[in-house]
C-alpha cells in the first residue's frame, strides 16, 4: 500500500504550493488513476512516489515503510514507469528497451531473454519480428506498448503511468487502454495512472482520485465518482468533457450506420464523436464495436446525418 | 608532374617512411588527446562551471600559434617528438573535449528521466544510455581534431620529427615545388582517410571500439617500446640540415665511421630542421654530430664582434676557439669538400651593374 500524509510540495521560484495537505492510500493491486486538468499537481503526486520529485514535508509510505528509507536504486528498479513521451532508449534494441530494469537487477540472459518474449506476446508484437528492431523503426502505438512492457519486465509491485496515453492518435490510444485494463487484471500489481482526460480516468480506474490546484477535490470508486460527484467542480470537470467529448454510442443508437461482420474495430462506442471525425480524414469508414461486441460500420455520412439531427 | 613522379621513382622509400612518421605522431597525439578530453568531459557533465572553465582554457590554449608553441616547449622538453606530440594533444584537447561534452549535455532530459526512474546506475546510465548518445557528437569531435593534427603535424618537420612536413620545407628551402605538393598533397590525402576511417569506427558498437582502440595502444606502445629495447649500446646520432649536400655528408660520415667501428650504430638524421633546430639539439645532447659552416658560426651561433674574415683558415680557428670556450663543442677538421657560391647574371643587369 502507497500512503500519503500531510505532502507538501512548494517549487522554490514559484509562490504557489504544487501540492497542498494531500492525503490518499493506494491499495495493493489497485488501479489507481489520478486526473485533473493541467497545474493540479497529479503528475507531481506520480513522481512523488518514486522520489523523481521531493516533496517539501509530510511522509509517504510503501507497505509501512518511508520511501526516503528505501535504498534509491533498489525502490526503483521494483517500481515500473511510463513516460507520456515513451523515451525509449533510441540507441537499444526493443529486447535491450525491455530487459533494461532485469539486466541491472542481474537476471540471467535466459530469464531475460523470455520475459521479453513472454511479454511482447502478451500486447500483441511479435517478439521474431520486433524485439530486435530499433524503435524508430516503430509506430508511436507500438513503441508505447514496448513502453508499457518495459515497465512490466521486472515484475514490478507497482507500475507508475505518467499520461502515456496522450500522445497517440485514437486508434492506438483506445487499443492501449484496452490492453492496460487486460494487463492489470492478469498480472498481480498496482498501476497508479495519472490523466487529465475523465473519459480515460472512469473507464480505466477502480479508484479515482480528482486534483485542482494541488488538492485532492474527491476520491473514490468509479461509481462513486460518476453518480456522486462531491462537488461543483467534479460534477463540471465530468460534464464539460462529457459534453465535449459526444459518445459514438449515439450515432451506433441512431441506426444510422450498417452492421459488419467483422471482429476487429478501430474504436469502442465509448469513444467520441471528435475521434471519429479525426480518423474519417484519413480513411473512407470507421469500425466501431458496441458493448455487445457487434461492429458497426461508420462513414461520413452517419457523422453528418448526426450533427445535423445534433443541431435540431 | 614530371618532377613528381621522378620524386615518387627515385625516393618511394623515403616518402613511406615519413608517412609512417606523420601517421604515428598524429595517432599518438589524437589517443592522448581523447584519454585526456574524454574522460574529463565525463567527469565535469554535471559541473557546468568547471566544464566552461576548461572550454575557456583549452579555447586559450587553442590561440597560441603552433609555431610559438614548439619554440616554448624546446627548452623545457627538447626538440625531436616529445615536444611536436605535446604541441599537437594541446590543440587537439579543445575540440575533443567540447564535442564529448555539449554530446552528453545535450540528451533529452525525457531519457534521463526515464533512466533515472529505472533505477539505473551511474556507470550503467553512462555506459549503456549516455555515452551511445553522444557518440555522433564524440566522433565528430575526434575527426576534427585529426584532421587539424594532421595538418599541424606538418611543422613537426622543424624541430625534427620528420613526417610529410619534411618535404615541405625541403620544398620550400630548395625552391622544389614538386617536393613541396608531394608533402603538402600527401598530408591532404591522410587526413581525407582518417576522417573517414574514424567516421566508419562511429559505426561500430561501444565494445568493438573499446577494442580497437585497445589494440590500437598495445601497437602504437609495443613499437615505441620496441625501438628502446631494441637500441644497440653505442649510437651516434648524425643530423643534417635541410637538402641534398647534408645529407650526402651525414652519409658519407656513417659509412666511415661504421668502417672505422663496426660496434658503433651510426644512425643518420636528415632534413632534420634549421640551423637553430639543429644546434639547440646538439647542445641538448639529442644529437651527437652535424654539420655546420664555419661562417654560420661566426655569424648565428656563438657571441663575437668579429666577423668572418675572407681567410678560411683563420675562420675555423676562431670559430674552434669560441664554440670550446663558449659551449663546449669540439669543432671538427674542415673536410676536404667546400661548399662555395657561384654567381649567375644575366648578360643586360652584367652591362648595368658594370
Amino acid at each position: 500500500m502507497i500512503e500519503f500524509k500531510n505532502v507538501y510540495k512548494k517549487y522554490e521560484n514559484n509562490n504557489n504550493t504544487a501540492i497542498n495537505d494531500l492525503n490518499l492510500q493506494i491499495k495493493d493491486g489497485d488501479f489507481f488513476v489520478l486526473v485533473g486538468p493541467s497545474g493540479s499537481g497529479k503528475t507531481t503526486t506520480l513522481k512523488m512516489i518514486n522520489r523523481l520529485i521531493k516533496q517539501t514535508s509530510g511522509e509517504i509510505t510503501i507497505d509501512g515503510k518511508n520511501i526516503d528509507d528505501f535504498n534509491l536504486q533498489e525502490m526503483r528498479l521494483q517500481m515500473g514507469y511510463v513516460l507520456q513521451n515513451i523515451a525509449l532508449f533510441p540507441n537499444m534494441t526493443i529486447e535491450d528497451n525491455i530487459t533494461i530494469q532485469p539486466e541491472s537487477l542481474k537476471w540471467s540472459k535466459e530469464k531475460r531473454h523470455q520475459v521479453a518474449w513472454d511479454l511482447l506476446e502478451k500486447v500483441g508484437l511479435d517478439p521474431d519480428k520486433y524485439a530486435k528492431r530499433l524503435p524508430n523503426e516503430l509506430s508511436g502505438g507500438e513503441q508505447q506498448r514496448v513502453g508499457i512492457v518495459r515497465a512490466l519486465a521486472s515484475n514490478p509491485k507497482i507500475v507508475l503511468m505518467d499520461e502515456p496515453f496522450s500522445a497517440l492518435d485514437p486508434i492506438s490510444r483506445n487499443q492501449l487502454q484496452e490492453l492496460v485494463l487486460k494487463l492489470h487484471a492478469e498480472m498481480n500489481m498496482t498501476f497508479v495512472f495519472v490523466t487529465h482526460d475523465m473519459n480515460e480516468a472512469v473507464r480505466l480506474g477502480n479508484t479515482i482520485a480528482i486534483m485542482r490546484l494541488g488538492h485532492l477535490e474527491q476520491i473514490g470508486t468509479r461509481d462513486e465518482i460518476v453518480h456522486n460527484p462531491k462537488n461543483n467542480f467534479v460534477n463540471g470537470f465530468f460534464k464539460n468533457q462529457q459534453n465535449d467529448d459526444k459518445k459514438l454510442k449515439l450515432i451506433i443508437d441512431s441506426q444510422d450506420c450498417q452492421q459488419v461482420d467483422r471482429q476487429q474495430a478501430d474504436l469502442s462506442e465509448e469513444d467520441n464523436v471528435s475521434d471519429l471525425a479525426g480518423l474519417l480524414k484519413i480513411q473512407d469508414f470507421v469500425l466501431v464495436k458496441s458493448s455487445d461486441e457487434r461492429v458497426w460500420k461508420l462513414t461520413t455520412q452517419s457523422l453528418l446525418n448526426y450533427l445535423a439531427r445534433d443541431g435540431e | 608532374m614530371s618532377g613528381i613522379i621522378h620524386i615518387f621513382k627515385t625516393q618511394g622509400n623515403d616518402i613511406l617512411n615519413s608517412i609512417g612518421q606523420h601517421i604515428s605522431i598524429s595517432l599518438v597525439s589524437l589517443l592522448i588527446a581523447a584519454v585526456i578530453a574524454i574522460p574529463l568531459a565525463i567527469l565535469l557533465m554535471r559541473h557546468k562551471r568547471a566544464a566552461e572553465f576548461i572550454l575557456n582554457v583549452t579555447s586559450v590554449l587553442q590561440t597560441i600559434p603552433s609555431l610559438a608553441l614548439l619554440g616554448i616547449l624546446i627548452p623545457l622538453v627538447g626538440i625531436g617528438t616529445v615536444p611536436s606530440v605535446i604541441a599537437l594533444v594541446v590543440y587537439a584537447v579543445m575540440p575533443i573535449f567540447q564535442n564529448t561534452y555539449s554530446g552528453l549535455t545535450t540528451i533529452d532530459p525525457n531519457l534521463e528521466e526515464a533512466a533515472e526512474a529505472f533505477g539505473l546506475s551511474r556507470s550503467k546510465k553512462l555506459l549503456k544510455i549516455e555515452i551511445p548518445l553522444a557518440m555522433p557528437m564524440i566522433i565528430s569531435g575526434l575527426r576534427i581534431a585529426m584532421v587539424m593534427i594532421i595538418g599541424t603535424a606538418t611543422l613537426a618537420a622543424l624541430i625534427g620529427a620528420g613526417g610529410l612536413g619534411t618535404y615541405i620545407l625541403l620544398g620550400i628551402e630548395t625552391n622544389n615545388n614538386s617536393l613541396l605538393i608531394v608533402g603538402a598533397v600527401l598530408s591532404a590525402i591522410l587526413a581525407l582517410i582518417f576522417s573517414a576511417l574514424i567516421r566508419g569506427i562511429s559505426k561500430l558498437s561501444l565494445r568493438k571500439i573499446g577494442i580497437i582502440l585497445a589494440t590500437l595502444v598495445v601497437l602504437v606502445g609495443g613499437v615505441a617500446g620496441y625501438r628502446v629495447i631494441a637500441q644497440p649500446k653505442t649510437t651516434i646520432t648524425i643530423a643534417g640540415k635541410m637538402g641534398s649536400e647534408p645529407e650526402i655528408l651525414i652519409n658519407m660520415y656513417k659509412d666511415l665511421i661504421e668502417q672505422d667501428n663496426p660496434n658503433i650504430k651510426v644512425t643518420t638524421k636528415a632534413n632534420f630542421g634549421g640551423t637553430s633546430f639543429l644546434y639547440k639539439a646538439l647542445k641538448s645532447g639529442s644529437i651527437d654530430i652535424y654539420p655546420e659552416f664555419t661562417g654560420t658560426v661566426l655569424e648565428s651561433l656563438v657571441k663575437t664582434k668579429k666577423g668572418a674574415t675572407h681567410d678560411p683558415e683563420a675562420t675555423y680557428e676562431l670559430a674552434k676557439k669560441l664554440l670550446k670556450s663558449q659551449e663546449d663543442l669540439e669543432y671538427l677538421k674542415p673536410m676536404k669538400y667546400e661548399n662555395g657560391y657561384a654567381w649567375w647574371l644575366r648578360r643586360v643587369s652584367l652591362r648595368n651593374i658594370i
